[in-house]
């Protein structure tokens, strides 16, 4: 669930020779696949969405803790590790308030940050995309998604580790008709305000067509004062002669 | 005849006057107060013309620009229209609609350019462009057009991380954007096609044999042409995190290049035939890597070879399989699938 850097996760780390007999004089080594140890971590993602499409995410990443008691102070060393991917989103205002902080003993990483406009408004209804996978199930208002990836990035420190990931996300109130639409690939919902301000187009009548209105009563006020010219001309010309 | 006369001209005042009023409250503004809209726009400041197929709108992580637009009034906002132009590049770019945005609602909008692969192609150096976006919606007077500055970089130029300096901590950090190295490797290019065609010409390519003796056709025959390896000048680094890299195309009518542009030579004239390939990467070098297709296994070749004139096919494999060896002992390699970078967008277009 976590933005993740598209990377290469190819395991080619123990390297054995292979005599190829595809040629009589060519003996090329080749690499193989390794199974160094990979860590597990379980990542509980809160996606806290109000109701104007805003949403508050906190990424919660435990650790193994035999891995977190070895590498884990190089967090500590280098604190950009846990925000640097989210820096330049931050720095113009794509996600805001980014909070990273560290519990040594517990093995926890927790990010925090808020991310104006994540939902988009298309008028009749919500629509958030890019959550990886389809609901699991959805409970009072709380969509739950599970998911296990492996993952190898500044978070794991650049080995692979399998992510075991549970994602809430919490629907503004009043949030209904929620579905999963598979062919956006996006997490699709309605709510009483929306429908409200998409029925109420705004203005008058006479403000709603206002290209007919401003004709019609051009035509009528020309027509009028024609009318009251001639009436005002006749009746003139009536006392002179 | 006064007395019909007055009726109306009472009736036509009357109407006169009604209309007025009829034409001033339909001109009037509506009950909505002036759309107020906060707008920002953030453009990337150096744009990698190499790889402009992959901002095309296929991936919705690459785009040129983006705008964000708050709606800071009371009352919704309707029909906002963002358009992108880039004056001598594009006439027009995605257009993003929204048809109402709450008051306090945010969207955000991404500008993911069409651009001309033989313009792009046309583009040697760094190039200054402008990018100017539009928005209107209900309520405005008129369309708000602002301009952005941004560079085009040269077709050659490969950016390599776009992490700051001070935060390059691991040699994938420099590295960052190893994956745009894959739209260098043009195998359906002419000149390279009719190489690899030329070189490889009646194997077959879908037994690991076959790629062996492609591979083998492929090594001497630029051994045998002389081709050479040429170390990287002061000129090759744009600055500190770009590189130029040269088109397969270029390579061969050059007849040499340094260990990326070699790799990407051999990896284009393999892939142009069928074989799976792979570029590794650490720092300061490149190799290439073949897949077998029966036994699956991948083969490290140090390409640069080429230009050591009894250097054998043999030897090329222990290079390559012995500076692999010390990459992967100290945990400092990058591997490139190239298919798979294809596959994720990194289209060869140049």
């Amino acid at each position: 669930m976590r933005p993740a850097r598209s990377g290469f996760t190819v395991a080619l780390v123990v390297l054995v020779t292979l005599v190829l007999a595809v040629s009589a004089d060519l003996c090329p080594p080749a690499v193989a696949e390794g199974d160094e140890t990979v860590y597990g971590v379980d990542e509980t993602v809160t996606l806290d969405v109000n109701a104007v499409g805003d949403v508050e995410h906190e990424y919660v990443l435990a650790y193994d803790t035999g891995f977190f008691a070895e590498r884990g102070a190089s967090f500590e060393e280098y604190p950009f590790l846990l925000a640097r991917r989210y820096r330049a989103q931050e720095e113009v205002g794509e996600i805001q308030g980014l909070d990273a902080a560290l519990d040594r003993d517990a093995g926890e990483v927790t990010l925090t940050f808020r991310e104006p406009g994540r939902v988009y408004n298309m008028g009749d209804r919500w629509v958030m995309y890019g959550l990886g996978a389809s609901p699991d199930e959805v409970v009072d208002g709380v969509v739950v998604i599970r998911e296990e990836s492996t993952e190898n990035d500044d978070f794991t420190l650049w080995q692979d580790m399998v992510f075991t990931t549970t994602t809430r996300v919490a629907l503004p109130e009043g949030a209904e008709h929620v579905r999963w639409d598979g062919d956006e690939q996006a997490l699709v919902w309605q709510t009483p305000e929306q429908a409200a301000a998409f029925r109420d187009v705004g203005g008058t009548v006479l403000q709603r067509h206002r290209a007919l209105f401003t004709a019609v009563f051009v035509a009528l006020m020309a027509a009028s004062l024609v009318v009251l010219v001639v009436a005002l001309l006749r009746g003139r010309c009536e006392k002179v002669g | 005849m006064p007395g019909a006369r007055r009726p109306l001209i009472v009736i036509s005042a009357l109407v006169f006057v009604g209309a007025l009023v009829g034409l001033v409250l339909t001109l009037h503004p509506s009950g909505d107060a002036e759309p107020r809209l906060e707008v920002k726009t953030y453009v990337v400041p150096e744009f990698m013309t190499a790889v402009f197929k992959a901002y095309g709108g296929s991936n919705p992580d690459r785009w040129l620009a983006r705008t964000i637009v708050k709606n800071t009034g009371e009352e919704p906002v309707r029909d906002l229209r963002i358009a992108y132009q880039i004056a001598g590049y594009t006439h027009s770019t995605s257009v993003g609609e929204y048809p109402i945005l709450l008051s306090g609602e945010t969207v955000r909008d991404y500008c993911y350019p069409v651009f001309e692969g033989e313009q792009m192609a046309g583009i040697d150096s760094e190039t200054p462009a402008e990018l100017t976006v539009t928005y209107e919606c209900d309520g405005m007077d008129r369309p708000v057009a602002r301009s952005e500055s941004f560079d085009l970089l040269g077709h050659n130029e490969w950016v390599r991380t776009d992490i700051p300096d001070d935060e390059c901590l691991v040699f994938q950090d420099w590295l960052d954007n190893d994956e745009f190295l894959a739209v260098f490797v043009t195998h359906k290019e002419p000149v390279t096609q009719e190489l690899a065609k030329h070189l490889t010409s009646g194997i077959y390519t879908a037994t690991d044999e076959g790629v062996m003796e492609a591979l083998s056709a492929i090594y001497y025959g630029l051994r045998d042409a002389s081709y050479r390896y040429i170390s990287e000048p002061e000129s090759y680094w744009t600055d500190g995190f770009a590189q130029h890299v040269q088109l397969p195309r270029e390579t061969i009518a050059h007849q040499g290049g340094n260990c990326v542009d070699l790799s990407v030579l051999f990896s284009a004239l393999l892939e142009a035939v069928g074989v799976k390939t792979y570029l590794t990467l650490s720092t300061g070098h490149c190799q290439i890597s073949v897949e077998l297709p029966e036994e699956g296994t991948i083969i490290p070749i140090e390409a640069t070879l080429v230009g050591v004139p009894d250097a054998t096919l043999q030897d090329a494999f222990d290079a390559g399989y012995s500076w692999y060896e010390e990459q992967s002992a100290q945990g400092t390699y990058l591997h490139i699938d190239i298919e798979g970078a294809w596959s994720q967008g990194m289209v060869p277009s140049l």
